[in-house]
């Protein structure tokens, strides 16, 4: 090979080395601070901001806005805000709690969100929650009456003063009826429930991102498995008991209670049964 | 050390080399490792021998294909052992012996293993990472 040749070779190996080495010598050096006693740099916050509110807006561009004007509505609103959003959102002359000043970014004041945010963006937020933000998706928690009642008290909220919100204090929402279980288990909603449920931070499950932690056991070919939880036939049935009510089955079990509604169960059951 | 200073594409390899050496594992709360390799081919062969892979999936065992109770993959990452015992070598030989007495009514039996044949399989088990 001609001495050009060779040296127009040696800078296209020593562009691509420097072009991945330094990237990759970023990411696993440490080089980033994910502290949350830190703001994001002004061009991280803009591009962080910019793609949060553009996916909001086209999300919730098909959300069909019931009517919000109810009394009741607008009360049930109000102890479900009290009880789930003032933690880490505060009210008006209510700080947040430490979990919330602690968050970066920090919880966004409500009556604020709820002047400048439409409320098909507001319910889809309360419903999805939004990724390494802090705020959770509410959707597992809380059924679409109480989703839309939450949006209800914040069309609100910024008419109250300080003094009007503290005297209309509520008392505790009161528990809602079971939901009811969907007609047909799903595979994929049960592939998403499993993230909701928290499932991810305790099992390997195959086909589920992020779900590498060996606190109990791996999920791969539990479709397969005999017994559960060493104690149980693996049956649908029986895995739908084990899903919801580990503790009842073994109340030493380092597995909890989660709260998985019949219908979750089900679908999540479903998803693993596809784990052969 | 060299007091030369460091090209930029030396300096980017160097971090790279480093990166790659700390994304180590340092630091853990259980104590891993210093069985022999004469202990941990002990516990492979015994695992076979109690028929342990009857009823789970166990890598490097052979017909290790059991579906009855989870598979052991990685064991030694586990936290809990049968969702009750805290997994520590100690903890493991002690289930393997009695499981019935840490989960009463559990599917896995009493297989009779000595103390000796345990802290071998705890060996082999050690190095399912």
């Amino acid at each position: 090979m001609k001495p050009r040749r060779l040296r127009w070779l040696a800078v296209g190996v020593v562009a691509t080395v420097v072009a991945l080495g330094g990237p990759l010598a970023f990411i696993h050096g440490g080089l980033y601070d994910v502290a949350a006693t830190a703001p994001h740099s002004v061009p991280v916050q803009w591009l962080v901001e910019t793609v949060m509110r553009r996916s909001v807006a086209k999300r919730a561009q098909d959300v069909t806005v019931p009517p919000l004007d109810d009394r009741e509505l607008i009360a049930r609103g109000r102890a479900l805000h009290d009880a789930h959003c003032v933690a880490c959102h505060g009210g008006p002359g209510v700080a947040p709690g430490p979990e919330g000043l602690g968050l970066m970014p920090p919880p966004a004041n409500l009556s604020y969100t709820a002047r400048e945010w439409k409320a098909a963006e507001v319910y889809w937020v309360i419903r999805n929650g939004i990724r390494m933000t802090g705020m959770p998706a509410w959707g597992y928690r809380l059924d679409e009456h109480d989703l839309w009642a939450l949006v209800a008290f914040l069309r609100v909220l910024p008419t109250l003063s300080p003094a009007a919100y503290r005297d209309t204090a509520q008392a505790p929402p009161r528990a809602r009826p079971a939901v009811p279980a969907h007609p047909e288990p799903d595979a994929d909603r049960g592939a998403q429930a499993l993230h909701q449920y928290g499932c991810a931070t305790c099992h390997v499950i195959p086909g589920i991102v992020g779900a590498n932690a060996t606190v109990g056991p791996p999920l791969g070919g539990i479709a397969r498995r005999g017994i559960l939880g060493g104690l149980l036939p693996n049956t649908p049935d029986n895995m739908v008991r084990w899903l919801r009510r580990p503790q009842d089955i073994h109340p030493e079990g380092a597995m909890p209670n989660l709260g998985v509604t019949e219908g979750d169960a089900r679908d999540i059951a479903a998803y693993l049964a596809t784990l052969k | 050390m060299s007091a030369l200073p460091l090209s930029p594409m030396r300096a980017t390899l160097l971090a790279l080399a480093l990166a790659l050496a700390l994304s180590g594992c340092e630091g853990r709360a259980v104590p891993v490792g210093g069985a022999s390799k004469a202990e941990v081919e002990r516990g492979r062969l015994l695992l076979r021998q109690f028929g342990c892979g009857t009823c789970h999936r166990i890598p490097g065992v052979a017909a290790a294909d059991g579906d009855v109770g989870p598979a052991l993959d990685a064991l030694a990452r586990r936290v809990y052992l049968a969702g009750v015992l805290p997994n520590d070598p100690v903890n493991l030989a002690r289930f393997i012996r009695d499981p019935q007495a840490f989960k009463p009514g559990t599917a896995m039996p009493d297989m009779g293993v000595g103390e000796a044949h345990a802290a071998d399989m705890v060996a082999y088990l050690q190095t399912l990472r």
